[in-house]
């Protein structure tokens, strides 16, 4: 569904390149759920952006992304960005009061995102813009479509926008920081939704977000970035309660230590800045456990168990 | 919107004081029973009285009729100016906006080089070369005012080009031409409609000015500015025949003023704060 191998994404500035994500790699199938966590800045979002083939024509990309029977996304022409768009992809966005256009009604932007992604027309995308409203939870869809998204909640301008990502029936389906803007029971009530869709249409989706505890109850898989790279990768549990990169443990000592009430501990340091990095560890001026190799190069992959870590503490195996 | 704008009870006030001059001033002129150009000697500089409610002037044409053809030659002239300012403006704020890049460089470049002259040396000089007169003061003015109207209308287009909320209609498969006709431009429209009722008074004034100095319309007809010109030279002693013509000048000026001021608020969607949380 989703194959992503080796993404690399820099811009150039004043002729210098300068790298934003560096070595991304992982693939997603129907059904599943990616979710993408680390701090502001780190490069979740540029992820999403990739897969929505935004970058293509401002940044430097390398690598491969294919999906949904594209072999490769950052070759492909604006038609064929278009047409994924329209068909394939969804995309529930953070902000959902300002990403609805103020000056026209839910019910004529929904049924315009429906005859752009279906094709239908006049009643037939009015009955189905209806239909999707009551999908995502509205039980009277035609005072929904006859207001404006002022007059709407944050909770519903987001349900709203979750019936236009899942209007052309997508395969995957992008949620960048989707729950964000909302209050604990609107977010609990999108994120049921955004379940239910799920299972209904069986599309991957990848959920940008910072709250880690969602991102445990939620995802399949969960993948942590620092600094523009993956540092850890694999099953949602084990990243969570068995911690191997410790950036992921400070984060996860963090999480845990506010959901017990305690006071953290954790040391952070500010990741270091973008156009000034040494050749080690991006992660070693906050690491504790950092030994001679960090400062020379930074480390690759490697497996362990379902996992996937970036650290030179597991080069070789587990922990020594 | 504009209901709640009405319910204001100055801005209703200014609408039909405004409907009034429009209705009175092409109307007028026909169910009036003075010509505003006809003389009358045996009646001149005559202070106002039951026949000539608003006096006369030195060749005893009626002050009055002359002030509804004044409004009349005032009103057209700032309607034409400001339906040029609006559409150009529009037109040029709104390519340079959406096209960015080298094809807004060059026509931000023009605008920039037209923003640097004073805009009446640019009127003065143009209506010298065109010949005074009601058209070509009105494109001239035209030609002026649409400067600042198509700064204004890029800088709103580029605002709104780069809100979540067209980055997400642009991700729901929405093309180019759907993106602008729905998206963007509409939400310029308040702007655009404000700045229009704005211009009307600027338009009315600066002709006034251009009338002051010679440059205006020209006689036997008479603009307001005209009119207040004459009067000016007869000030010290017929006062009225400059005070009524003010007078009507500041009313539609400042209706017009407050108007435009009642649609900025009614309608102005960075005024609601819309625009506002990202």
């Amino acid at each position: 569904m989703i194959e992503v191998t080796d993404l690399c994404i820099s811009i150039r500035k004043n002729k210098a390149v300068l790298s934003l994500l560096k070595d991304v790699r992982f693939s997603l199938g129907p059904g599943e759920t990616l979710g993408i966590t680390g701090e502001s800045g780190s490069g979740k979002s540029l992820v999403t952006y990739a897969l929505l083939g935004l970058l293509n024509r401002t940044a430097i990309l390398t690598g491969n992304i294919a999906l949904c029977g594209c072999r490769n996304l950052l070759k492909a022409g604006r038609q064929e960005i278009h047409q994924l768009r329209r068909q394939k992809i969804g995309y529930v966005p953070q902000n959902p009061q300002g990403s609805l256009t103020p000056t026209l009604s839910i019910g004529a932007q929904l049924k315009e995102v429906v005859a752009v992604k279906t094709g239908l027309r006049r009643k037939s995308a009015a009955n189905c813009a209806a239909d999707l409203l009551v999908k995502v939870g509205f039980s009277e869809p035609g005072q929904i479509l006859r207001s404006f998204p002022h007059q709407l909640s944050g909770g519903m301008c987001q349900r709203v926008a979750v019936a236009m990502a899942i209007a052309g029936g997508p395969e995957i389906l992008l949620a960048d920081e989707p729950t964000s803007s909302l209050d604990l029971l609107s977010k609990n009530e999108i994120m049921t939704l955004l379940g239910k869709v799920q299972e209904e249409y069986n599309f991957a989706m990848v959920l940008v977000t910072h709250d880690l505890g969602l991102a445990l109850k939620y995802c399949d898989t969960l993948a942590v970035f620092y600094s523009g790279r993956l540092v850890e990768m694999g099953e949602a549990g084990e990243v969570c309660f068995s911690p191997r990169h410790p950036y992921t443990k400070n984060l996860f000592g963090c999480f845990f230590c506010e959901v017990k009430g305690r006071e953290s501990t954790v040391f952070d340091a500010e990741p270091p800045v973008l156009y000034d990095r040494l050749p080690g560890c991006r992660y070693i001026a906050g690491c504790h456990e950092r030994i001679a190799a960090c400062e020379l190069k930074e480390p690759a992959f490697t497996r362990i168990g379902s996992s996937q870590v970036a650290c030179w503490l597991y080069e070789g195996g587990e922990n020594k | 919107m504009l209901i709640r704008a009405l319910k204001n009870k100055l801005v209703l006030v200014c609408l039909i004081l405004i409907g009034l001059y429009v209705v009175v001033s092409i109307g007028g002129t026909f169910f009036f029973q003075f010509e505003p150009n006809s003389q009358d000697l045996l009646q001149a500089n005559t202070g106002p009285d039951a026949a000539h409610w608003l006096g006369t002037d030195y060749l005893g044409r009626d002050l009055l009729a002359r002030i509804i053809y004044g409004s009349r030659i005032s009103l057209t002239i700032a309607f034409f100016a400001t339906l040029i300012n609006v559409t150009v403006g529009f037109l040029v704020g709104s390519v340079s906006g959406l096209l960015g890049g080298l094809a807004d460089r060059l026509l931000i470049g023009l605008v920039d080089i037209f923003w640097c002259v004073p805009p009446f040396l640019i009127v003065v000089m143009l209506t010298v070369v065109l010949e005074p007169g009601v058209k070509n003061i009105f494109i001239a003015l035209g030609l002026v005012l649409w400067i600042p109207t198509a700064r204004l209308i890029r800088g709103e287009v580029r605002v709104i080009r780069n809100a979540p909320f067209v980055k997400f209609a642009r991700l729901n498969g929405a093309g180019s031409f759907k993106l602008m006709m729905r998206h963007i431009l509409p939400i310029c429209l308040p702007v655009l409609l404000t700045t229009a009722a704005f211009s009307i008074p600027d338009a009315i004034m600066a002709e006034a000015f251009l009338s002051i100095v010679g440059l205006g319309v020209q006689a036997p007809n008479a603009s307001l500015g005209v009119l207040i010109s004459d009067g000016l030279q007869s000030f010290r002693v017929y006062p009225w025949q400059w005070l009524f013509p003010v007078l009507s000048l500041i009313v539609l000026v400042l209706c017009f003023n407050i108007l435009g001021d009642a649609l900025h608020k009614a309608y102005s969607y960075r005024a609601k704060g819309l625009l506002e949380h990202d």
